[in-house]
């Protein structure tokens, strides 16, 4: 095919790439979320600048961890906890909450998940679950760890494919600890009634730091971490239990939900639930911890039953919600501790789903766990996040049956699907679509970008920050409870140019004309390829990187064209005086591709 | 499903990503003709989360409303009365200057049979056009674009068919044979965005097309972000705003499509959207703002508008997944309710209240609300009337046959109904009148300027509601040329009573309606390019 390529086309492709790297330097326009404060006002898609109420282009120096203001938190009145009213009085008290309620209509998406919208929906034939028993070469090994691994190195598809499929996936089911963002983590919330105006905002604006020491801390981990499923698995459960910072506030809170679902990333969904049914973060962002006896809120129990569990349409009634919500009633939080409180506990009798008793939360955990519907909810989810958006209800059922069975432990149904021939059909190589942070903090980790210290870096910290905005994949911040819609609708004609322009960034080491202090280091990518002297293993390598499978005919050509730069194949060396800046045209050739944007 | 063909679109694809054309949607906009004409624009604007109708458009004098809202009720002083019934949240104050010249609609008891109380599917279900009870995968403005643009998807027009702003739901835009808008935060970047990182349509130049659905749906974004980012940043460099608008995430996104329409970019449909109405707690601060937020940047886009010579091309219409419940819970807020108001506004849109008040003491075993008014029944009018679109088109739309509601007219540049005949059990209706006729004196005015007169305004029409004679009596600050003609629920004009030029002051016409049926309709007031409706009951 390449030999009978039209060349006139091929060197406008080439010039065009030229000219888009003349654009890509210094001194260009940027079109980033900063331009569009010309106006001094807020751009919508930066969160971050609304949160605080001016524009992203004057954020205050993040800092590194360690240097985070602490003291005025730890020298003020401390309460156990705070009443509902006081709770209450906060958030009317701290007016940037409501600017922050304003502005998350962004990420209020809200409306159509990944499974009503896109594609026409054709499930795929039942294929089983039979374990894999072909070849695992570099091909089948690039396909696990893109689908388990938020970024993988090429390096570490090498090491996989010589360990073979067994001991790989042994690896993977290894979960890997984390440093906590800071000793704040476990500071008590100060009691917001004794405090003055003056030590309220001071206070705020800790919390406003530490809430971006947060998001960045978890993209840190995802992109420097080994190559494991925690991180995954992690960000699974916070998509499934999806909560978010814009309202809950709390920083500790959330770091706690956070660890919650660390701890538990390939435990027992029994013991998530228990736990998520008492999380502060959870009893905050869903008012459970207005739920009181004598007069039930039903937002918890809601969702619990529609996102959480059984899942929308399953049979349960209205009836049952208002039931439910009776039962877990009770449950307080100061957005770190939580108690139960016997005084607001409804200790009647409930009827939820056919059964009746003086039903408590744990109680109703137990009940949704023995409906069918939530295991077939779960395995759903598993099935649709890391094999394909249409699976054939018969083998969700096959699975739903294996996590009952297994008294609801993910890990030996993870071990099911990802050991299963299904899920090395090379009619799933490129069949998602990756989310934000497989771009954001995958692209990180995949193509060696090093010196990544956002506590160091203030540019770095406000690039990522934006960045999460600017794909609709905030960390701690979902758009809803429903989690993020996935799939297709992470693209549109918005968010793809955006990935790109992230990516080229990325090539660039700049930002906003600055050096970012740091980039893709293409010389370390290229030097894990099976050869990183020959020009077509270059190509293959880093489309099995990027793209997962083989790309057209047309676009494999481009690249080898990009390259070579019109010198043979023989005369290419990684040692070249050029090598680096040929390597850097190629990369910003492919990741503006579209098959990138697949996995 | 068929592929998309850019090469259809003069070749431009062919050197997509080689070379910049920003010349292609202009040629092809004049090839279409459309520079030449501007047709109406709807604006939809959602409010994510159910937003509280009740203390929206507030029951004011039900003593039940009160009762079940001890803590949230909005106190009848603070109200701003619109009728004997209902009035608006104070925060909506920005709001009663459109409610005073005839131009928002206020549609009570919005929703459909068996209302969903998930967010989620409530908001699938509104987006789709579909009932409860069914789960359609496009959204019914996509259904209706696809069928305006015939040609779809194979080629592409010239401009994007929908802009959305501020939200990433794909639903709305979700046709049956592909995509049929963008989403662009910020026009005037946009082209230079796409620019630096497009690189080619790389599927069309020798023909390659894997076979693969997603990634032909990738492809498809990556080019239609490329085939329209220079109409929509020449638009927004084009365009300006002429009014300031308040800060915030709302004002941004209503700032951003005035300055696309003041620069012609020929899109029909706007997608607009404000979130956190979901107020299960701690609501009155919360609503309040929100419903400040709202009313405040509304207003603002309208002044401008008004400033750039557009307000008679525009209407907006806000939409929610649903109300909340009647009776407040523990936590100073509400939770999931059904019917609930929204709001049509705009000059072109007939002012008024439709639908009756909420009763508050026949509620649903929830403790919910009764459904007034089916939502497509809105969105009904607003296809057949304000886009002139046929009948049977509204229905494969909204997959079923809806009555329309009298809220809006028809854009000036729809044309005429071909299938209106006229009433043929009414001699009086000759159908689309071609040549109005001028009955009745044209008046003088009938007492001197009082002193209070600073704005043009219909004060009366009485009897009302009546039979065929009415006297209409209506106020010009200063001498105009005047306008006074009746419309039908669809929009059509039936009568012209007085086309003439007058001096400042109050004037009173007799006005002869003719033999109509039973029903709503519109009298029209257009002076010194002002335009004020009121509403005509026929018994």
């Amino acid at each position: 095919m390449g030999g009978t390529f039209p060349a006139t086309i091929l060197g406008r492709i080439q010039s065009q790439l030229s000219v888009q790297t003349v654009n890509s330097t210094p001194g260009q326009d940027f079109m980033g979320p900063i331009e569009s404060h010309a106006r001094g006002e807020p751009s919508p898609s930066v969160q971050f600048a609304s949160l605080e109420g001016r524009p992203a282009s004057a954020w205050p120096e993040t800092g590194p961890w360690t240097r985070l203001p602490a003291a005025p938190i730890e020298r003020l009145p401390m309460s156990r906890g705070l009443s509902a009213a006081m709770l209450r009085g906060l958030s009317a008290a701290v007016p940037f909450v409501l600017a922050v309620l304003v502005c998350l209509a962004f990420f209020l998406a809200g409306a159509a998940r990944a499974e009503d919208v896109g594609l026409p929906v054709t499930p795929s034939q039942p294929h089983g679950w039979a374990p894999y028993s072909g070849d695992f070469g570099v091909d089948e090994a690039a396909h696990l760890l893109r689908r388990t691994v938020i970024g993988p190195r090429f390096a570490e598809v090498r090491e996989a494919e010589s360990a073979g499929l067994a001991v790989t996936i042994d690896r993977l089911f290894t979960r890997h600890e984390v440093e906590e963002p800071g000793d704040w983590v476990n500071e008590p919330f100060p009691d917001w009634w004794a405090l003055t105006q003056a030590q309220r905002d001071s206070v705020q604006r800790v919390m406003n730091a530490r809430q971006k020491v947060l998001r960045l801390w978890w993209c840190e981990n995802i992109a420097t971490g080994p190559p494991d499923l925690t991180e995954t698995m992690t960000l699974f459960w916070h998509d499934h239990f999806a909560t978010a910072m814009r309202d809950v506030q709390i920083p500790q809170s959330m770091y706690i939900q956070q660890a919650l679902f660390r701890k538990h990333a390939l435990g027992n969904f029994r013991a998530i639930l228990n736990a998520i049914i008492r999380d502060p973060a959870m009893l905050i962002w869903l008012d459970g911890r207005w739920n009181i006896a004598s007069d039930p809120n039903e937002n918890f129990a809601r969702e619990l039953f529609e996102l959480f569990t059984m899942g929308e349409g399953t049979g349960y009634t209205q009836e049952d919600i208002s039931e439910a919500a009776r039962a877990l009633t009770g449950w307080m939080t100061d957005g770190v501790d939580t108690w139960f409180a016997s005084w607001a506990h409804d200790d009647g009798e409930k009827t939820i789903l056919g059964e009746t008793g003086r039903f408590g939360a744990a109680e109703v955990v137990e009940i949704l766990l023995r409906q069918p519907e939530t295991s077939e909810l779960l395995a759903g989810k598993l099935y649709r996040w890391f094999l394909s958006s249409e699976p054939a209800p018969e083998d969700v059922a096959a699975l739903a049956a294996q996590l009952r069975d297994a008294d609801y432990e993910i890990a030996p149904v993870l071990r099911t699907l990802l050991s299963s021939a299904a899920f090395f059909d090379p009619a799933y190589r490129g069949s998602l679509v990756k989310s934000g942070v497989e771009i954001y903090a995958g692209a990180l980790r995949s193509f060696e970008v090093d010196n990544f210290d956002p506590g160091v870096y203030d540019l770095q910290a406000r690039f990522v920050l934006a960045e999460m905005t600017d794909f609709g994949q905030i960390l701690f911040d979902p758009p809803d409870v429903s989690g993020w819609p996935g799939h297709l609708q992470w693209l549109n004609t918005q968010t793809l140019p955006k990935r790109k322009f992230y990516l080229d960034a990325l090539i660039n080491g700049r930002f906003e004309r600055a050096p970012l202090a740091m980039g893709i280091k293409v010389l370390d990518v290229v030097n894990q390829f099976r050869d990183p002297n020959d020009p077509e293993q270059i190509v293959d390598d880093l489309a099995l990187l990027w793209f997962g499978q083989a790309p057209t005919e047309l676009i494999r050509q481009t690249m080898l064209e990009t390259l070579l730069q019109g010198a043979e194949p023989y005369d290419w060396s990684i040692e070249l005086p050029d090598a680096r800046k040929r390597l850097e045209d190629l990369f910003r050739f492919v990741v503006r591709v579209p098959e990138g944007q697949l996995k | 499903m068929k592929r998309r063909h850019f090469l259809q679109l003069g070749g431009f694809a062919l050197a997509g990503g080689l070379v910049r054309t920003p010349w292609l949607p202009t040629v092809a906009r004049a090839v279409n003709g459309e520079s030449a004409e501007r047709g109406p624009i709807l604006v939809v604007l959602v409010m994510q989360g159910g937003n509280d109708g009740l203390n929206t458009v507030v029951p004011y004098r039900d003593s039940v409303y009160y009762y079940h809202r001890p803590n949230l009720a909005v106190p009848r002083a603070d109200v701003l009365p619109l009728t004997d019934d209902s009035g608006l949240h104070p925060a909506l104050a920005p709001l009663t200057e459109f409610w005073d010249s005839g131009d928002l609609a206020v549609l009570r008891g919005v929703g459909y049979p068996n209302m969903n109380l998930s967010h989620f599917r409530s908001t699938d279900i509104v987006w789709s056009a579909s009932g409860a009870d069914r789960s359609v995968p496009s959204g019914w403005l996509a259904r209706w674009l696809e069928g305006r643009y015939v040609g779809f998807p194979e080629t592409l027009p010239a401009e994007p068919m929908a802009l959305q702003q501020g939200f990433a739901a794909a639903l709305p835009l979700q046709g049956e044979l592909g995509v049929t808008g963008v989403v662009v935060d910020n026009p005037a970047s946009f082209q230079a965005l796409v620019g630096r990182t497009f690189t080619g349509e790389f599927e069309d130049l020798l023909g390659v097309d894997p076979g693969d659905e997603l990634l032909r749906r990738v492809r498809e974004i990556d080019a239609a972000s490329f085939a329209y980012a220079s109409a929509v940043s020449s638009a927004a460099e084009t365009g300006a705003n002429r009014v300031s608008y308040p800060h915030g995430h709302i004002g941004d996104q209503l700032a951003t499509i005035a300055r696309l329409v003041d620069g012609d970019l020929g899109t029909p449909v706007y997608l607009a959207s404000l979130g956190s109405f979901d107020t299960h707690a701690a609501q009155p601060s919360a609503h309040r703002n929100l419903l400040a937020s709202f009313a405040n940047a509304v207003n603002a886009f309208f002044r401008d508008l008004k400033a750039m010579g557009r307000a008679d091309d525009v209407v907006l219409l806000t939409v929610s997944e649903f109300g909340r419940r009647v009776h407040e819970n523990a936590s100073a807020g509400t939770d999931h309710g059904t019917a609930a108001p929204w709001f049509a506004i705009g000059r072109p849109v007939l002012g008024g209240v439709y639908g009756s008040a909420p009763d508050l003491e026949t509620l649903d075993p929830a403790g919910n609300l009764l459904v007034e008014m089916d939502y497509r029944e809105v969105y009904a009018s607003f296809l057949r009337t304000w886009f002139g679109t046929p009948r049977d088109e509204v229905d494969r739309v909204l997959l079923g046959d809806y009555g329309e509601l009298p809220i809006v007219t028809s854009h000036p540049s729809n044309p005429s109904d071909p299938e209106d005949p006229g009433d043929p059990e009414d001699p009086d209706d000759p159908g689309d009148p071609g040549d109005p006729e001028y009955p009745g004196d044209p008046g003088g005015p009938s007492e001197p300027l009082p002193p209070h007169i600073t704005r043009v305004g219909i004060q009366s029409v009485s009897p009302n509601p009546g039979g065929r004679n009415r006297t209409v009596v209506f106020d010009l600050p200063a001498p105009a040329e005047v306008r006074l003609e009746l419309f039908d629920a669809r929009g059509r004009r039936l009568r012209t009573f007085l086309d003439a030029s007058l001096p400042a002051g109050r004037h009173q016409q007799a006005s002869d309606l003719g033999r109509l049926a039973e029903g709503l309709y519109f009298l029209r007031l257009v002076a010194g390019g002002e335009t004020r409706t009121k509403t005509v009951v026929v018994r």
